[in-house]
């Protein structure tokens, strides 16, 4: 144990001699062939990439994300019994006393944030029902038949221009958001109403853009 | 011992080194030739892009378009009703003329959306450099996407390009799913689409020379 015999030895450095001549030659061979094997493999690949033009097209879903990075109230006339907080996904305005002419007016910027895409900005309001416990949609005409509440939203770019239709924001680009919340109940309506609470919401969503009408107007 | 056979074999390679030029000699001054050489290079059809475009109502910096050889390579992120215009002109830089295909597709899809897209292609042309420069306001220069597909017939596939010729190629690509079906645009989605668009070399008919003793 621990020894090595002469002919031992002598076998070691005989397989080590036949290692380093292997080795040459190895050497040489892959000097020899792999010059060979390279070119061929590269005119093969020439003539495979050259009979041809191609095209990828590299595509993903565009998935949006939208936020509100700022909203103050704007106009507001009532009694100042409010809550009133916003964050990026949420704005929450709560009042516990409004009367006929009661009036609110929000300013709210919403961003499409620089990882989302090109989006189209929309509202859908929605109201709870008490007897299914659900929120249920509705539009303007809706909520001014139910709650005797008028309720206008105008978007704004920029520069301040009004925006026909429903805007569209590029990636990194804000929108200006006007609303405008009115309480216009006539004296019975106002009567019949005393005591309710309304719970309503406006649920900005960015989505895909609608199609394109210039598409085939040649 | 050792001097006998270094001898031999010095024998053995000066002989044959001395009789093969008295042999080559002999045979010089008996025989005579005229020798035909040949050397003829097997034509290779090339094609390039001679330009290139993408338009889309939503171009700009939102489709990532590079070339790297003959390979164009579009990325972009796309929604229900997103389509785009990609146009090539092909140019024959070969020395032959080429039959140039109408073009294939192959997809990576493992979302299972290519379903959803339909393509559409329009060839104009082959055109010479004189040709090409009437043509081009037509079917190439300045022209926007509303415009597309350009007002001029276009030619069928297959299609012989001459050297030096050119081929207009308008592709226009579309992601259509069928409203309320499909709900693929809800989850993240991804589709790599190749178009290939190959050409092979055109055989030219055998002339009608026929074998006939010179005179």
């Amino acid at each position: 144990m621990g020894t090595i015999s002469r002919s031992q030895l002598g076998k070691s450095l005989t397989h080590h001699y036949t290692r380093r001549k292997n080795n040459l030659g190895v050497k040489v061979v892959i000097t020899l062939i792999m010059p060979m094997l390279l070119i061929s493999m590269g005119s093969f690949g020439y003539a495979l990439l050259n009979d041809s033009i191609n095209t990828i097209a590299e595509l993903d879903a565009a998935d949006y994300h939208i936020e509100v990075t700022n909203c103050i109230v704007k106009a507001y006339n009532g009694f100042g019994l409010y809550q009133f907080f916003w964050d990026p996904t949420t704005v929450s305005f709560n009042d516990s006393n409004i009367f006929p002419g009661w009036e609110l007016i929000l300013n709210i910027t919403i961003h499409n944030t620089a990882d989302s895409w090109i989006c189209k900005v929309n509202y859908t309001i929605f109201y709870w029902n008490e007897t299914s416990s659900t929120w249920k949609p509705t539009d303007e005409n809706g909520l001014l038949n139910l709650f005797k509440l008028e309720y206008e939203t105008k978007f704004y770019n920029a520069t301040g221009e009004l925006i026909v239709g429903d805007p569209e924001l590029l990636p990194d680009q804000s929108v200006f958001n006007i609303e405008r919340l009115k309480f216009v109940a006539n004296p019975q309506e106002f009567e019949e109403l005393l005591g309710r609470t309304f719970d309503i919401q406006i649920e900005i969503y960015g989505t895909y853009p609608d199609p394109d009408p210039l598409e085939g107007a040649a | 011992m050792e001097q006998t056979i270094r001898k031999r074999l010095l024998i053995l390679i000066i002989i044959p080194i001395l009789l093969f030029p008295m042999a080559s000699l002999a045979y010089a001054h008996f025989t005579d030739t005229v020798v035909e050489k040949y050397k003829i290079h097997v034509a290779y059809p090339d094609i390039e892009i001679g330009s290139y475009k993408v338009l889309s109502k939503w171009d700009g910096c939102l489709i990532k378009t590079c070339v790297v050889d003959n390979t164009i390579t579009i990325q972009t992120k796309i929604f229900p009703c997103w389509y785009a215009w990609i146009g090539l002109i092909l140019h024959n830089q070969g020395c032959q003329p080429v039959s140039v295909q109408a073009p294939s597709y192959n997809v990576y899809d493992p979302n299972d959306v290519w379903k959803y897209f339909t393509h559409t292609e329009y060839f104009y042309g082959p055109y010479d450099k004189g040709e090409f420069a009437t043509a081009d306001p037509k079917v190439w220069d300045g022209l926007k996407w509303w415009q597309l597909p350009p007002k001029a017939d276009p030619t069928s596939p297959p299609i012989s390009l001459e050297y030096c010729h050119k081929l207009v190629l308008w592709i226009k690509l579309k992601f259509d799913p069928p409203s309320g079906g499909c709900k693929c645009y809800c989850y993240n989605f991804k589709i790599k689409i190749s178009i290939t668009v190959g050409w092979t070399p055109e055989l030219i008919e055998g002339s009608s020379w026929t074998w006939t003793p010179p005179t």
